[in-house]
């Protein structure tokens, strides 16, 4: 064999991006269908709430449109019904339900317009505690993740949503208050420079120990805290509840999961039909969004301050910080329009005095900055001042 | 004795003379040229006298072109495929004359005119082995085509009446099998096509024929004999070296319409090569996707779809090996090398009665043989795969073999990925070996060894590996010139395995195998001139092994849970007739009757009558034990196929044929995917069934340069697995709770036009086709859509596929591929509502709607380095671009909830214009 000459050959770089996702729309469905939807856990341990609420065209910018004038009843399999009362808003609420002698028991709606749904008699479960909740370093955040275990070995199927709660403050820290036409101190129920929000979840969290010789779930993923999202830069709280689940609804939920949040990948299932345990009585036909479990709830909390956190970049504060927090000026001087022009900065607008400006000792009038940069409550919708029970002094 | 010597010396001299005479080199150039304009040229260039008839000659024009050739050589090229004749004496003179050929030299029994002996020659100036005893029917090997054959026990005179002449077709330059070639009795519609050896045998009268050879990539070539009795003869064509211009009267290109087969296509490898491939290596199953009736649901799959079949009823054979997995890296590369692949062939319709087992067709990928005269080899490389191959003989025209090796060093690439994939790693190899050994003139063997591996890792902590393991035996053996065997044995063996070790606690292996064993019995009788017989009688026994899930790693508290091993064994007997009733008309009969048996152990759960199949339904469970016959399934399946010629160039042919299958696919997924698992038919789950009825009409025009054909098709499927909502596929114990039998129908309607020579050649078709499934039984669990009929996931009505390809010159070449199609069925959200924290869809009715339309266009530039024929090495270079304009066509679409709201997304694989370049190397 005569052999090859030595071989030159050149590489071309392919452009790099292969596979690519962009958004798609398809304007296909003109009448959404008018559906039920059910959503809420038969809580033996605690209250109960139900929201109820309708499906919606996918167009639709309104998030829900909810459900009003039902009437929902627990009913348990030794026949005693117990009667959710309406709080508005499509919630149903009742305070501990004692179904201890029950085996099973189903939610029972009446809805204003005298359909009547009910959901398949379910079992009880008795959800083991939260063994604990564990987090580790990723890029710049936090990923938590908990960790349980049935020392029954019964319950194979679990389901957890959490509630997150952190710390944060606005760019200027006030102890002025504007209050009947002038300024005052604040007392410091009032102090507004830091606040707590709450979060919660938006996917789905199932474990399953089905394929394991005990029933233990070791470090399920939670949720990831980038750094970015300013949620660790003063302190961070997570409550993370749990369910125990029967197979049944364990397969919903993560039907549900697989439908909505898991597609796109080249080797994706795909969507699948999804049917819940709640059933319109007279027509078995209609689709009845969601599925009713009945088990009591383990939680446990977790806290962290921001120093405790194994991350080195420097803290990151969400805007609006010194870029966006440009001070104004009012000066006491003409003394005769003062309290006219005090009155209009809080009127019209919506800016905040937060210090004194002056030269040397003398004080000339007020800076102030707009509202977002002072009160940590106007910073973020939902933000609230009063610290929480469970919140330390010291973190 | 001495006499003989004293012939042959005669002999001797007479050649050497006749080559002495044409030493003098001249160089023609013709176009439409006369018969006088060319005596006139070659008398004065050459010398030599011409004697012939003008008015004989009035309709002959000569267009040529030669440079410093022979004059003997310029009037054989000037009067190829015409009936006119030339010959030269040793005197100077140029005879020419038409139909019949003059001998100028001496007869050769003249030198002994009283004494010759009765079996003498019949006055025939041929080179003849005179040491050859006649009776043994020493084979002839004819290697000119000038020279008249004597085949068979020669009589004084010859009687009238059929004899067989048989034999192979080889490459003159390799020694390998021309597969597909055709050869024609000139005058007489009388033709077959050598068989997957190389093989022929040929029904024709008594006495003188001229017997015309085709081949595709071949010079066309014919063979004078005169027939005797039955006999042999071998033929070895030349390659079709790209010559300068030729006078080609016609090319006598009729398969396509003679043919008695429906739906069938065969592409050599140069047609295969000259389609524009991603990444600019040729790619067999891209080249399938061109050619109507077949369809893929996306770009990065696996698995084609024919004729409204999904996936896995595609019978996929190298070298008549099964090859269950048939692609590499995710399906971007199909795993047939194609250094080593000779032609391939798709039966969409007419499915031979030798081959069952799978619904939609037969797909027959053919390695080459070994060169068996030396040594050569090639390798490419390309951005993202390099191959070599070697071939060569070990006993020279005896034994040869041919080994081809492809890897792939992606990695650099998916490193340029996105984050998202940055940490995705690829990697894999396929390993080709072909022997083929010549016992002796009656004996040949063959084995065939294949093998693939591919492993990568997708951007997670799952690690993915498949492999395929193939290796045969065939031993062919000729009884006589009618009749002969091909017996094959072999085993064909796919696994994959899964694993994750990312969480310690979970960590998990899966490994899924299967393993099948055959032999198979396949004969060929010619039995007359108008009935060829194909019987045979084949087993092949199954084992699969669905599923073990192992724990990996110390702290992993995985249980180990394995699936029942399942075993069956595939039987099957066939007869086949081609049965020409006249030359018009011909028809194509066979039936086959296969068996299944479905062996123990194994343990079957049944179910109530009556019930849907669920867990709650179980009622009990038998155990069988070893070997134990647990279920029988079988039936005939019928293959019929006529054709009837309108005219020489146009024929209408129609079929009918009915097929089982006895493994299934599962797989839920929008591709195959390389979890997918396959199962076999049980108590529970009953093998699938179809039909199909297709008729068609095919028409050549320009001298049959340009073929057309339109086909329909109406096809009916049974008890094909769809899968409940939610289905749990892997590691499912009792997999028959979570599959509904559907019921199918597909129809649709095919054009082609191909062009298979000139400068401009390639094919284009169109194809307008509907698949449906349907799921009506209560009792089954659920209905689909209500129980009424849904598209397919493949179902794709419009499809339109061009490949051209355009030669400006030798070396310089441009392909165009343009690939058009209706976008795929999806399942749309149609409604949403808040639900867990989030937006959340509704969907609709199974494949209610279609993802965007499909198009696509390569390009490429192939350059071939220069013609010369000694020399080290030849070279090519194949630049392009795929997915020219850059489309960023959807592969699939979907909506997921994130940061609490809805948001619907395309997927585009290649969203992206893709330059790629090659380099090939011929040693």
């Amino acid at each position: 064999m005569r052999n090859s000459r030595k071989i030159l050959f050149v590489l071309l770089l392919a452009d790099s991006m292969w596979a690519c996702k962009k958004p798609f729309s398809p304007d296909v469905v003109t009448n959404a269908p008018n559906y039920l939807v059910v959503e809420g856990v038969i809580n033996t341990g605690d209250t109960t709430t139900i929201k109820l609420s309708r499906t919606t065209q996918l167009a639709d910018t309104a998030k829900s449109k909810t459900e009003l004038g039902a009437a929902i009843y627990i009913d348990d399999n030794l026949n005693n019904h117990y009667l959710l009362t309406e709080q508005g808003n499509g919630i149903y609420r009742i305070s501990k339900v004692d179904l201890h002698a029950a085996q099973t028991c189903r939610l029972h709606i009446i809805t204003s317009d005298k359909k009547e749904y009910a959901s398949d008699m379910v079992e009880i479960d008795n959800t083991p505690p939260i063994d604990s909740i564990s987090y580790s370093v990723v890029n710049n955040g936090l990923q938590f993740a908990v960790s349980t275990h049935d020392a029954t070995n019964k319950v194979k199927y679990f389901r957890w949503d959490f509630t997150e709660t952190w710390e944060y403050g606005s760019y200027y820290n006030s102890r002025y208050i504007y209050k009947n036409g002038s300024i005052n101190y604040m007392t410091p129920d009032d102090y507004d420079n830091i606040c707590w929000i709450n979060g919660t979840g938006n996917q789905i969290l199932v474990g399953s120990a089905e394929n394991l010789s005990q029933s233990v779930i070791n470090k399920q993923l939670i949720t990831y805290v980038d750094e970015a999202t300013g949620k660790l830069a003063l302190g961070y709280s997570i409550l993370i509840k749990q369910y125990a689940l029967t197979k049944a609804a364990y397969e919903y939920w993560q039907k549900l999961k697989k439908n909505t949040e898991q597609l796109g990948s080249i080797f994706d299932a795909q969507p699948s039909d999804l049917k819940g345990n709640l059933h319109n009585l007279a027509d078995a036909n209609e689709p009845v969004m969601g599925y009713i479990s009945a088990s009591n709830q383990t939680s446990k909390r977790f806290i962290i301050g921001h120093n405790s956190i194994p991350l080195y970049t420097p803290n990151y504060y969400p805007p609006p910080n010194e870029y966006g927090c440009v001070p104004g000026y009012l000066p006491f001087d003409p003394l005769s329009t003062f309290n006219d022009r005090l009155a209009r900065l809080y009127t019209h607008g919506d800016s905040v005095i937060y210090t004194t400006y002056g030269s040397g000792p003398v004080t000339l009038g007020y800076a102030y900055a707009a509202g977002n940069c002072v009160d940590c409550r106007l910073k973020m919708k939902g933000g609230y001042n009063k610290k929480p029970g469970y919140w330390p002094d010291l973190l | 004795m001495r006499k003989l010597y004293l012939l042959l010396l005669y002999l001797l001299f007479n050649c050497t003379l006749l080559i002495a005479q044409s030493t003098k080199l001249i160089s023609v150039n013709y176009k439409q040229a006369t018969i006088n304009e060319v005596a006139a040229d070659l008398q004065t260039k050459s010398g030599y006298h011409f004697y012939y008839d003008v008015a004989q000659f009035d309709s002959l024009r000569v267009t040529l072109q030669i440079t410093d050739k022979p004059l003997e050589l310029i009037l054989n090229q000037a009067f190829a495929n015409t009936n006119y004749h030339f010959a030269i004496t040793g005197a100077h003179d140029v005879f020419l004359t038409r139909e019949r050929q003059l001998q100028p030299q001496l007869a050769a029994g003249y030198y002994n005119n009283n004494k010759a002996s009765p079996t003498a020659p019949a006055g025939a100036a041929v080179i003849k082995d005179y040491t050859a005893d006649i009776n043994e029917k020493k084979i002839t090997k004819a290697t000119t085509e000038n020279k008249l054959y004597e085949v068979g026990i020669k009589t004084n005179n010859i009687k009238g009446g059929n004899v067989t002449l048989a034999g192979y077709i080889r490459d003159i330059k390799t020694g390998e099998a021309i597969i597909g070639a055709s050869i024609m009795v000139a005058g007489s519609k009388n033709g077959i096509a050598t068989n997957q050896f190389g093989y022929y045998a040929i029904t024709l009268p008594k006495g003188r024929n001229l017997i015309n050879i085709k081949a595709l990539g071949m010079r066309d070539t014919h063979r004078q004999v005169i027939v005797y009795s039955n006999g042999s003869l071998n033929i070895e064509v030349q390659e079709q070296v790209t010559t300068l211009k030729e006078v080609k009267i016609s090319a006598d290109k009729v398969a396509n319409v003679r043919s008695v087969e429906l739906g069938a296509t065969r592409l050599d490898i140069k047609s295969i090569k000259q389609v524009p491939a991603v990444f600019g290596e040729a790619d067999i199953l891209r080249v399938v996707l061109t050619l109507p009736g077949v369809t893929s649901v996306g770009e990065a799959t696996t698995g084609f779809n024919v004729r409204g079949g999904s996936a896995d009823q595609n019978l996929i054979l190298l070298n008549e090996s099964t090859v269950y997995n048939p692609a590499h890296f995710f399906g971007f590369f199909s795993a047939f090398n194609p250094d080593i692949v000779k032609d391939i062939a798709l039966y969409k319709s007419s499915i031979p009665e030798n081959y069952g087992g799978r619904l939609s067709s037969v797909l027959q990928v053919t390695d080459r043989e070994g060169n068996k005269k030396k040594f050569t080899g090639s390798a490419g490389i390309g951005l993202l795969t390099s191959r070599l191959n070697i071939e060569g003989p070990i006993v020279k025209d005896k034994t040869s073999f041919i080994f081809g090796g492809r890897t792939t060093y992606s990695d650099w690439l998916l490193h340029l990925l996105p984050d998202d994939y940055k940490h995705s790693s690829a990697s894999f190899y396929d390993l080709n070996l072909g022997i083929s050994h010549q016992i002796n003139d009656k004996n040949n063997l063959y084995f065939t060894g294949y093998m693939s591996h591919d492993a990568f890792k997708l951007n997670s902590d799952t690690t993915y590996s498949y492999s395929n393991k193939n290796a045969a035996i065939k031993w062919k053996h000729t009884y006589n010139n009618k009749l002969f065997s091909l017996i094959s044995t072999g085993v064909d063996d796919y696994q994959y395995a899964v694993s994750s070790q990312a969480n310690p606690v979970d960590g998990y292996k899966l490994n899924f195998n299967i393993r099948q064993e055959y032999v198979k019995t396949d004969f060929t009788y010619y039995l007359s001139r108008k009935h060829t017989l194909d019987f045979g009688i084949s087993s092949l026994l199954y084992n699969i092994n669905g599923g073990d899930y192992t724990p990996q790693g110390s702290a992993s508290l995985v249980v180990p849970d394995k699936l029942q091993t399942e075993r069956a064994l595939e039987s099957a007997i066939y007869l086949g007739d081609k049965y020409d009733v006249t030359s018009k008309l011909s028809f194509s009969l066979g039936v086959r009757y296969s068996l299944y048996n479905y062996l123990g152990p194994h343990t079957v759960y049944q179910y109530a009558a009556g019930q849907p199949k669920t867990e709650n339904s179980l009622i009990d469970s038998t155990a069988y034990g070893k070997g134990k016959n647990i279920k029988t399934y079988g039936g005939p399946e019928i293959r019929v196929s006529g054709r009837y010629n309108i005219t020489d160039d146009f024929s209408v042919k129609a079929g009918y044929n009915t097929l089982r299958q006895y493994i299934h696919l599962l797989s839920n997924t929008t591709a195959i995917s390389p979890t997918d698992v396959y199962k076999l038919s049980d108590p529970n789950i009953k093998p699938q069934y179809g039909d199909q009825v297709s008729m068609g009409l095919y028409k050549n025009f320009k001298s049959n340069t340009i073929e057309t054909s339109v086909e329909v098709y109406y096809k009916r499927l049974r008890d094909y697995l769809d899968y409940k909502s939610g289905a749990v596929l892997v590691m499912n114990h009792h997999i028959e709770t979570d599959v509904l039998n559907t019921k199918g129908k597909a129809y649709g309607v095919e054009f082609l036009i191909r062009k298979n020579v000139g400068k401009l050649n390639g094919w284009t078709s169109y194809t307008y086709s509907r698949t449906f499934l349907k799921q009506d039984d209560p009792n089954a669990g659920e209905l689909i859509n209500q129980g009424n009929y849904y598209p397919a996931n493949y179902d794709k009505p419009h499809n339109f596929n061009l490949t051209g390809n355009y030669r400006f010159t030798h070396r310089y070449s441009i392909s165009l591929n343009l690939v058009y199609s209706t976008g795929k069925p999806i399942t749309l959200p149609i409604a949403k509502y808040e639900y867990a924290g989030s937006e959340r869809v509704y969907y609709s009715d199974r494949n209610e709607y279609r993802i965007p339309n499909y198009f696509r266009s390569d390009f490429s530039i192939n350059i071939e380095g220069n013609h010369r024929v000694h020399q080290l090495t030849h070279n090519s270079w194949t630049i392009g671009v795929y997915n020219l304009t850059g489309r960023k066509n959807a592969y699939s679409t979907y909506f997921t909830s994130g940061g609490g709201t809805i948001n619907g997304y395309q997927l585009s694989i290649f969203a992206t214009a893709i330059p790629f370049i090659n380099y090939n190397i011929r040693f």
